[in-house]
């Protein structure tokens, strides 16, 4: 009997704290569905009266969001792609290749990540602005296509494949580069899908960046767009509320879809780092 | 194949994988760390021209009268022993209950981790709607225990708090997947070694679990820290492009945007990047310092 | 293809040699054993062998040619690892298939060698499957056959049984020397274990602390074992041995005296020592204490106390249990003498040379 209490118990305080966290998103979007006085009602109202799903139409077309989605889609896909490129390459060489200053040069990496990134942006900002590439994709995506992070995890990963597999590839005639493509990579499947998730969702995420390095309208990311939104929007919280949504909606898709592989990859980085 | 020495060859192709690597990481991480590192001394510093004139501790001189610098160290120390602590514990019993069910756990993990995969933004827009104080669903429960309604986002003894309180709700599901994959790491045999030994589930708790999942608390706290000192998006989202009422949320990374982005104050924002990583180098040596002795690897 | 080693050294560091002045040939067409302890220099012999570990000094011929310098890839050797090393992401029809991939074969012709070399290995009706879903002995199976793809020159098994349980060991250890007497390809073959050596053997080469303690087929290393190493890494039950001295008086009359002067060691195998006198030739009667007689299946084995030393007998069958002490004979075959350094001087039947 004691035990069935406790059982009840655990899982109505687990049902309460998992309710805590939904509440913002499921007031998001109630919210997002209201009309304009219905959002201003006390005490809240829950379940608007009309379902106004017009509120996102009418959202979407206050600001150029199409273009912003478009920045955003573009700067996640090519800074993904081009940092998966890279440190595919980059782990490789740290896990297999033998060369001069391996060493030195992976402590100096090492070293690097414990360097806040936000000491990075003002160096960069100049740069990019010598470049003239500020306000641009470039600038967007360049400073992004190396990470270290994502180097560490994959050549945790490669490492861990056994040496004989390199060696019976080999054997087989495979060279350094059909062995990375044909075997290693298709072998490490599960972790470049994880890092590649969570570079999505940062990449999809990231504000400072992207703030500080666009100035124009038609160049900014969701996240900036979405906060701009809001001076012009003003009190119209059910058209903030609509707007946030379709910023939050694609990761969680991604998030459903690729779960087992995020929470997979946390715990590897997450755990090795 | 085995036992072979890098030669001439083996480095240069080696540098070939490593290239596109290297060259974005010493353009956008390696050099930079150096620049910036060097013009946190540029006294006399032309944006335009990058001409530097003069060099010298100016900047951090400023930096120590600087009041509004001082207002950024509080705060942020202020926020950093606000968020971390409670995340930490609160993740851990979190995790200590999920692990414990069978039912629905699927589904409640997915729920936790929601906030980590939004938008800092654009979850910042809802809580800046949730702590409305005349329509907002913060001060609605509130009043539902009797308690007055609190200009959350508009008074600044209440600002920082508010800002604690979404940062935790945002990171708590991050550090739970942690904590739950250390608790999935323990091995059984240990509990029954101990039930056997006649502990009882308190004792258990005590003697297994915690000096088991110590390397994680660590970790846990380690990341915690560091992202917690780096505080900005949830900032300037929340209180719409403003360090908070009467920059009561000012942080040091606010402060190094305001000086860098629009004061073009540049070497002084250099001044205070540096500042915030001797600060969080500190309080990690202090935690490395502690976890000698009561990490359990 | 015939593989000859002249004068090969290995060091790893520099300073120590792991393997030293290594000389042998191993003739085309034979399965060949590489056993030993382990550190004794076997895998890292193969290694040399299949050019995945370059040689410090000394020559590698395959057949005429120097391989010395060249790689595992030029040497066209087919190898078989410990754990079977396939690639987890290809069906078994694609691994057996991948050297010839390698090499940019059709995919219709090496999809139809793939299926040839599956039918020899007995895979053939798990073409579709990936290595995840196959037994540890049916990876072997696929690992023999993704080695065999490329028609080696030489096909190399690291220790290939190692991870199969005790029955399905002495089943693939048929296999491999099925297989290898199909294709005629010379096999050379590492292991720590024996048994499997001297069944499936043509030649074993002993190799411990980095040096080759004899290369010969397994009858004769089991009946003149070179030295005194040899003798106690071959059998089962380990040989007795025990100092010369002990057993000196006993062998005035059937042991030369200067080869007695010299002897240091014996070694008796334990079915050398037998209770009656069955008209083998005998080198020794020994009067001996008779303590725990057990009998088990059709073998009878007793601990002998003779001069303060204890043997072994497996031939103690016949014996009335009551029975304490007694005479008991000593064969020639199976009976050897060692001198210091450890070197067979009496035995086998080097005395007849």
């Amino acid at each position: 009997m004691a035990k069935k209490i406790s059982r009840v118990l655990l899982y109505l305080i687990v049902a309460l704290g998992a309710l805590t966290m939904l509440i913002p998103f499921l007031w998001m979007i109630s919210t997002s569905l209201k009309s304009g006085p219905e959002t201003i009602k006390v005490p809240p109202v829950w379940i608007p009266q009309v379902l106004r799903w017009h509120n996102y139409v009418e959202a979407f077309h206050a600001a150029p969001f199409l273009r912003y989605f478009v920045n955003s889609v573009i700067v996640t896909v090519v800074t993904t792609v081009g940092q998966l490129l890279t440190s595919i390459l980059a782990a490789f060489a740290f896990a297999r290749l033998r060369f001069w200053g391996k060493n030195f040069l992976f402590m100096i990496f090492l070293g690097t990540m414990m360097i806040p990134g936000e000491m990075l942006i003002i160096p960069n900002f100049v740069t990019l602005s010598k470049m003239s590439l500020v306000n641009t994709y470039g600038a967007l995506i360049l400073p992004w296509l190396a990470s270290f992070f994502t180097v560490f995890t994959l050549r945790q990963t490669f490492q861990s494949t056994p040496d004989q597999i390199y060696y019976a590839a080999k054997m087989d005639g495979a060279s350094d580069w059909k062995y990375l493509w044909t075997v290693l990579v298709p072998m490490s499947k599960s972790t470049i899908t994880a890092v590649t998730v969570l570079e999505v969702i940062g990449s999809w995420n990231s504000f400072m960046w992207p703030l500080i390095v666009t100035n124009s309208e038609k160049m900014r990311t969701l996240p900036v767009g979405l906060q701009a939104f809001t001076t012009d929007a003003g009190t119209q919280y059910q058209l903030l509320m609509a707007a946030s949504t379709f910023v939050i909606i694609p990761m969680v898709i991604v998030y459903m879809f690729l779960q087992k592989y995020i929470i997979a990859g946390i715990s590897k980085a997450g755990l090795k780092g | 194949m085995m036992n072979e020495k890098p030669t001439l060859k083996s480095s240069l192709k080696a540098y070939l994988y490593l290239l596109p690597m290297l060259v974005i990481s010493v353009t956008f991480s390696i050099w930079p760390i150096i620049s910036s590192l060097l013009m946190s001394f540029y006294t006399k510093y032309n944006f335009y021209t990058d001409k530097v004139s003069k060099m010298g501790f100016d900047n951090f001189i400023y930096l120590w009268n600087d009041p509004d610098f001082h207002l950024a160290v509080r705060n942020t120390l202020i926020f950093v022993a606000g968020v971390v602590p409670i995340t930490v514990i609160l993740s851990l019993i979190i995790a200590l209950l999920l692990n414990q069910i069978k039912w629905l756990s699927g589904f409640f993990r997915t729920v936790y981790f929601l906030p980590f995969v939004t938008s800092t933004v654009a979850i910042a827009m809802v809580w800046n709607w949730i702590y409305h104080s005349d329509y907002g669903l913060m001060n609605y429960f509130l009043s539902l225990v009797g308690i007055h309604p609190i200009n959350w986002l508009t008074d600044p003894h209440w600002s920082l708090l508010a800002l604690i309180i979404m940062s935790i709700w945002k990171d708590l599901g991050f550090n739970i997947i942690l904590f739950l994959v250390g608790l999935n790491n323990i091995d059984k045999g240990y509990y029954q070694t101990a039930e056997i030994d006649g502990a009882n589930a308190w004792q258990r708790f005590w003697n297994v679990t915690i000096p088991m999942i110590s390397p994680i608390t660590f970790l846990v706290s380690v990341n915690g820290v560091i992202s917690s000192f780096k505080v900005f998006d949830q900032i300037f989202a929340l209180f719409q492009g403003t360090p908070g009422p009467g920059k009561a949320d000012l942080t040091i990374v606010y402060y190094l945007y305001e000086k860098f982005y629009t004061e073009y104050k540049y070497p002084i924002a250099a001044a205070s990047g540096v500042v915030l990583f001797v600060l969080i180098l500190l309080v990690t040596f202090v935690q490395l310092w502690y976890s000698r002795k009561h990490v359990h690897y | 293809m015939k593989v000859t080693f002249k004068d090969v050294t290995l060091s790893y560091d520099g300073k120590k040699d792991t393997l030293k002045h290594l000389n042998f040939q191993i003739p085309d067409g034979t399965l060949v054993s590489l056993l030993g302890p382990s550190g004794g220099g076997k895998t890292t012999t193969l290694n040399l062998i299949s050019g995945l570990l370059p040689a410090t000094s000394g020559h590698i011929y395959f057949g005429d040619e120097d391989v010395t310098k060249k790689d595992a890839l030029a040497r066209k050797v087919g190898m078989v690892f410990q754990n079977y090393s396939l690639y987890p992401h290809l069906t078994v029809r694609d691994n057996i298939a991948f050297p010839l991939k390698m090499q940019k074969v059709k995919k219709a012709e090496r999809y139809k060698r793939a299926e040839e070399l599956a039918k020899l290995v007995h895979v053939d009706d798990q073409l579709d499957k990936k290595p995840g879903g196959l037994s540890g002995g049916q990876q072997q199976r696929v690992a023999i056959a993704r080695a065999l793809a490329k028609s080696p020159s030489l096909l190399l098994l690291d220790e290939p049984l190692s991870n199969l349980d005790a029955r399905l060991r002495i089943e693939m250890r048929q296999e491999i020397r099925r297989i290898q007497q199909e294709t005629g390809v010379t096999t050379i073959f590492v292991t720590h274990d024996q048994d499997e050596a001297l069944h499936i053997s043509d030649n074993i080469m002993v190799l411990a602390q980095g040096t080759i303690q004899q290369f010969s087929t397994p009858t004769v290393l089991y009946e003149r074992p070179a030295n005194l190493f040899v003798a106690k890494f071959i059998g089962e039950p380990v040989i007795n041995t025990l100092p010369a001295d002990a057993l000196k008086a006993d062998l005035v009359s059937s042991v030369p005296a200067s080869i007695l002067a010299q002897a240091k060691t014996a070694g008796i195998r334990s079915e050398a020592i037998v209770p009656f006198d069955n008209g083998q030739e005998m080198v020794a009667k020994i009067h001996a204490g008779l303590k725990q007689a057990r009998k088990y299946g059709r073998e009878a084995t007793a601990n002998l106390a003779y001069n303060g030393e204890t043997l072994l007998s497996t031939e103690m069958a016949g014996l009335p249990a009551s029975q304490t002490d007694g005479d008991f004979f000593l064969t020639k075959a199976g009976f050897f003498l060692f001198d210091e350094k450890g070197a067979l001087i009496f035995g086998g039947d080097a005395h007849d040379e």
